[in-house]
């Protein structure tokens, strides 16, 4: 089993929902937490509540190209080594794609495909030195299975996704393990901002994931040793039946 | 059939400029996209000497947002949009640099969703039409070392495939084609040992004229059918 204790975590967006639920599980496995956020605020509060010795903040507007390095060198100022990335923040952007302001899309395709990718080639440059570590990106179902009035969210993730099956096998060159995650819907912040048409073509009834569930799935992917997932999707227990 | 309006981006070279070629038909209007103002010039010129359709150049810089909402605005109306400027690079982690993935990402990912909601916009003003796409065989299956190309071209057909429900009372359909490995100068900034060590120019490939072809039968087709996503590579490769 592949375990936790002590090690060096890095998890982007991860002031609250998933990121925040990962965060407080890797705290409860004894590893040291470096949580991220955009905003100086949001990392001191959620700092705050984690309260745990092993958690510490940093600041990036990730949508920068620039700021991806400085996050890195600053993960690695004291030297330490980098042993799980989780590369997490994503924002969402529901309704129709003919209506979308040009801003909104190129911001939801900076910080939802160029930023984790940008991060997982800055977390394999660290790895690759010391020859071990994980790198988990975490996409969604949308990414198999693309959705009307999510179509540039969709494309987004699908991206993500396959660069993580192509970027795996040179992880795999260096000893570094990658997979990626394709959830349904979970009960988070990003949820908040649904537009009327996407709520009312999904029935107004979008099934969320737990966050806290989502996060121990995705710890027990991680410590295992024996089943090398290359990714895994899933989605709530009664969308699967609906569908 | 009236007048047809068509718009090909990345059309001075390579596909484009065989694509745009091929579609040369009396009575066409082809706008021709692209960032070689001197080539796309030529190729124009040339163009509406042997053809029977009217060709006009559009330079635009498709990585400057700006550029491109700009030369989009100028457009008053299209029946047909075929996007196929690309780039290609190297982009295995180690040699690259985050510009190169950068810049990449931005052309063939970015700038393409923006090409086809700004291309949207003016087939929706009207009858609607045809927006079909230059993808890849690597949004299919993704290719190690080539790992944000291959992003850029899976990102581009969720796209498609998200958007055809939206589009569909609109009366636009829309088309990827996905090439296997195909003769163009796309690979130009590749160096000869990169091109040797991941087999890139092992023949078979198919021919720009190949892919023109398929986008021309595309175009021509009765607006019933809607070709979602067409996968084309040399029979001769071992791809799956």
């Amino acid at each position: 089993m592949f375990s936790l204790k002590g090690k060096e975590v890095l998890i982007t967006g991860s002031t609250r929902g998933l990121g925040f639920a990962l965060a407080k599980r890797c705290l409860q496995e004894k590893a040291s937490v470096t949580i991220h956020g955009s905003k100086t605020k949001s990392v001191e509060d959620a700092l705050a509540k984690l309260e745990h010795e092993n958690a510490q903040g940093v600041v990036a507007d990730l949508r920068e190209i620039q700021n991806i390095e400085t996050l890195f060198k600053e993960f690695t100022h004291e030297q330490k080594p980098l042993d799980l990335f989780i590369n997490n923040a994503g924002r969402t952007l529901t309704g129709y794609f003919l209506q979308q302001e040009t801003s909104d899309l190129v911001d939801l395709l900076n910080l939802n495909t160029r930023a984790p990718l940008l991060c997982a080639k800055h977390a394999l440059t660290l790895m690759a030195k010391n020859k071990t570590g994980t790198i988990i990106n975490i996409s969604s179902n949308a990414a198999a299975a693309p959705m009307p009035l999510l179509a540039a969210y969709s494309a987004s993730k699908a991206a993500l996704s396959a660069f993580s099956k192509a970027f795996r096998a040179e992880c795999a060159d260096e000893d570094v393990r990658l997979f990626w995650i394709e959830p349904g819907a979970i009960a988070t912040g990003i949820t908040s901002s649904y537009t009327k048409e996407f709520i009312e073509r999904y029935d107004g009834n979008i099934t969320r994931l737990n966050p806290d569930d989502v996060a121990e799935h995705i710890i027990h992917i991680y410590r295992s040793d024996k089943l090398n997932h290359q990714h895994v999707v899933f989605e709530h227990f009664s969308a699967t039946h609906k569908s | 059939m009236g007048e047809e309006n068509i718009l090909i981006t990345g059309a001075a070279s390579g596909m484009g400029l065989a694509i745009a070629q091929k579609l040369g038909q009396k009575g066409r209007h082809i706008l021709c996209l692209d960032i070689d103002e001197k080539a796309l010039t030529q190729n124009c010129n040339r163009l509406n000497e042997t053809s029977g359709a009217h060709y006009k150049p559009i330079a635009c810089d498709l990585s400057n947002t700006a550029n491109l909402l700009e030369s989009f605005e100028e457009i008053p109306r299209l029946e047909h949009l075929v996007h196929c400027a690309g780039i290609a690079l190297p982009d295995d982690w180690k040699s690259t640099s985050d510009k190169d993935w950068d810049e990449l990402l931005h052309i063939n990912f970015i700038a393409a969703c923006l090409v086809i909601q700004q291309g949207a916009k003016i087939l929706s003003a009207h009858q609607g039409g045809n927006i079909i796409s230059i993808s890849s065989a690597a949004a299919i299956k993704p290719m190690p070392s080539q790992a944000v190309y291959s992003a850029a071209k899976a990102g581009l057909n969720a796209l498609h495939k998200a958007l055809r429900e939206e589009f569909r009372p609109h009366n636009i359909r829309l088309t990827t084609i996905n090439p296997g490995p195909t003769k163009t100068n796309i690979l130009r900034r590749f160096s000869e040992d990169y091109l040797e060590e991941f087999k890139v120019l092992e023949e078979p490939r198919l021919a720009a004229s190949d892919i023109a072809a398929i986008v021309d039968f595309v175009v021509a087709s009765p607006s019933h059918i809607s070709f979602d996503d067409i996968t084309l590579t040399p029979s001769a490769w071992a791809w799956n």
